[in-house]
């Protein structure tokens, strides 16, 4: 099962987020959930670096996989982008929509961040 | 940048992997003639592990449990009290015995 949880400021503007945990659908190899999420978030954190530039901490575990947690400290602190936001509303919709789907393997949580 | 691995949240393989995988090559026991068949002697007719068929009339029990024809002539498999099976050969005057 993978835990997702996506960090709102007080503007409901999404400031980070987190996934652990594995999809266990299938085997490596053919576990098509995980593959999905997958590409979902790197893809996301890559088009921020490439084409928003906001600043972001990223945490991921590439060697065993299953742990990736990315902030991004200036809208935690109550700063805007709109173009990071629309990208990681984009993202959370895809999470939303695959819960649904194949809720037995994903959870996605939203957590309220205190500005900071 | 990260590395795009499609294989991100999935179990990796390797990892506490299972003990089993192994297997012994098959050694095609079974059945070597048919009901009916003419045979000669020295014929195997069936290759078993101990007697799941028992050798009945006019055949042998090699040490490999294989079971044989003593004589020429025509396989029977028959049934053996209850539950079991045993094979036997009918002595035939055979003009052409299938090798």
């Amino acid at each position: 099962m993978i835990n997702a949880c996506i960090y709102k400021n007080k503007s409901n503007n999404i400031c980070g987020f987190e996934l652990n945990g594995h999809a266990d659908f299938s085997g490596e190899g053919s576990d098509i959930v995980c593959s999905a999420v997958s590409l979902l978030v790197i893809n996301t954190v890559n088009s921020i670096e490439e084409f928003i530039g906001e600043e972001m901490n990223c945490e991921a575990d590439e060697a065993l996989g299953g742990f990736l947690k990315v902030t991004f400290p200036r809208i935690q602190e109550g700063g805007e982008n709109s173009g990071l936001n629309l990208i990681l509303k984009v993202m959370e919709k895809g999470l939303a929509d695959l819960e649904k789907e194949y809720g037995d393997f994903i959870k996605v949580a939203t957590k309220e961040v205190p500005i900071c | 940048m990260l590395k795009l691995n499609l294989q991100f949240f999935a179990h990796k393989k390797g990892v506490g992997s299972t003990k089993n995988g192994r297997d012994s090559k098959s050694k095609r026991l079974g059945p070597k003639r048919a009901d009916g068949q003419l045979v000669r002697a020295g014929n195997i007719l069936y290759t078993q592990r101990g007697t799941h068929i028992h050798p009945g009339l006019n055949v042998g029990r090699g040490g490999n449990d294989n079971l044989f024809a003593l004589v020429d002539g025509r396989v029977r498999y028959e049934r053996l009290g209850r539950d079991k099976k045993q094979v036997s050969v009918y002595p035939e005057a055979v003009e052409y015995v299938e090798a």
